[in-house]
């Protein structure tokens, strides 16, 4: 999943709510709803747009004044579950 | 809590936002709690309340915050689990060559309110051409949508009905012919609104929209017809939607002519701007002068009046329905509907009764010799 060739982003059919602190996000032809509080729904946010791991990780980082080693294990986690459930797609570049 | 203040504090919540200059300050205390829990959900503010909170325009003791952050919550799970069924339903419809148009919540939230989470809604409301009816009742059923209440005789949805409820689990549906019950609903031509349509978009899918004179003309008459007295939300959506470049107010003024509806839009915008203190743009002001019919003025009462609750709307439609074969048709539907209709009203454990349904009718005349 690592690699900096590799990008991630919202899944299309995703909906969302942001309400505050935190983000309800589901998708088409689902019931579930999932929430993405606190750094989760940093991440999300980062998600509108293609990014890559570091990046993110970069971003998460800066938003929070961590490092992004601290942080790497559980965003990593979060974006395997969030691509589990269909809410979040990988671009893979064609010309590395 | 006096009545002033409780009725600042609603009002207050309903504008938030309207306002570059914010709106006052307001307090509570933990004991005011329980009846503005009440309010908040009764006229769907949970979104906008917290706004203000998040504004310091509303303050609440922390814990009820927190009750009102579960509120809102859930508020937004509900919307968007609709909005995911609304992305299958529409497919459905698609598919089966039936051209939906979204009315209400989804249609209004996106797009037309700064975010979308200020905007709650319950259910879906979808419009069809009546001649498409059929299909999209056969559509709905196949995808696991059950019909609350059958017709009361055959004709009538495409004819009179203003709306028809659906259901799946949780999911409702309120399938619309027109815009309003009653006469209103009779003068209205949504074929034309329907021609004049507007595009949004929710995931990867695309939906159709009145566009924003459409929109505006559908909110005024949700909020003056939809309930006695008017709900703030619906108040609210005609102030969002009159703000909105791109309203064609001369479109406006022709179909509120032609469709009756001065004094509806009359009392939908001067209601709004009254009680959520927000000013109308200029064109609307000018609507406030055109001159109102008695005949409008009259329809008009039988929804905000207590006329409403004597059968008012009933009988304004009689009046309004065109030609005696269709008036009798109606009064056949309301006096005589089909068995099944009369079972399906019928309390738990009460057998249905066309008896019990006319003495209805005869109390709306009785009470009205009383009033």
């Amino acid at each position: 999943m690592s690699g900096s060739w590799i990008r991630f982003r919202q899944a299309p059919a995703t909906l969302s709510r942001d309400i505050g602190d935190e983000i309800l996000v589901t998708r088409a032809w689902s019931d579930r709803v999932e929430g993405l509080p606190g750094p989760a729904s940093v991440v999300w946010r980062r998600l509108a747009s293609p990014v890559t791991l570091p990046e993110l990780l970069e971003d998460v980082s800066r938003a929070y004044e961590v490092e992004a080693s601290a942080i790497a294990d559980e965003v990593k986690t979060l974006l395997d579950e969030l691509m589990n459930k269909h809410l979040v797609e990988e671009l893979v570049s064609s010309h590395d | 809590m006096t009545r002033e203040h409780r009725s600042t504090l609603l009002n207050s919540i309903a504008s938030v936002g309207l306002s570059a200059a914010g709106g006052p300050v307001i307090e509570t205390s933990a004991d005011e709690w329980p009846w503005i829990r009440s309010r908040i959900l009764g006229h769907r503010l949970t979104g906008l309340a917290l706004e203000a909170c998040d504004r310091g325009e509303l303050r609440l003791p922390e814990q009820n915050l927190e009750e009102l952050r579960g509120l809102q919550r859930e508020a937004m799970a509900l919307a968007l689990r609709l909005e995911a069924r609304l992305i299958e339903v529409t497919e459905a419809l698609d598919g089966a060559g039936v051209d939906v148009t979204v009315l209400k919540g989804p249609a209004l939230a996106h797009g037309y309110y700064p975010q979308a989470a200020w905007r709650p809604f319950s259910d879906l409301d979808l419009m069809v051409d009546p001649d498409e009816w059929g299909a999209t009742a056969e559509t709905l059923a196949k995808i696991g949508f059950e019909r609350a209440l059958p017709e009361p005789r055959a004709g009538f949805d495409v004819n009179f009905g203003k709306a028809v409820s659906w259901t799946s689990g949780h999911i409702g549906i309120d399938l619309h012919r027109t815009l309003a019950a009653g006469p209103f609903g009779i003068w209205i031509k949504p074929e034309e609104l329907r021609a004049r349509r507007a595009e949004f978009t929710l995931g990867d899918q695309t939906f159709k929209r009145f566009d924003a004179t459409g929109l505006l003309l559908h909110a005024c008459v949700h909020a003056s017809l939809g309930w006695r007295p008017p709900l703030l939300l619906p108040l609210r959506d005609v102030l969002q939607i009159a703000a909105v470049d791109g309203i064609d107010w001369d479109r406006l003024r022709n179909w509120s002519e032609g469709w009756k509806l001065n004094a509806v839009l009359q009392h939908a915008l001067t209601t709004a701007s009254s009680l959520l203190g927000a000013p109308l743009p200029r064109p609307a002001r000018e609507l406030l002068e055109v001159p109102v019919s008695t005949k409008e003025l009259r329809a008009l009462e039988a929804y905000t009046t207590n006329r409403r609750q004597r059968g008012g709307t009933a009988l304004a439609t009689i009046q309004a329905i065109p030609g005696l074969r269709q008036r009798a048709k109606y009064a056949r539907s309301l006096v005589l509907p089909k068995r099944e209709f009369l079972q399906a009203r019928a309390t738990e454990g009460e057998r249905a009764s066309y008896l019990r349904r006319w003495m209805t009718p005869a109390s709306w005349l009785l009470g009205r010799k009383h009033t």
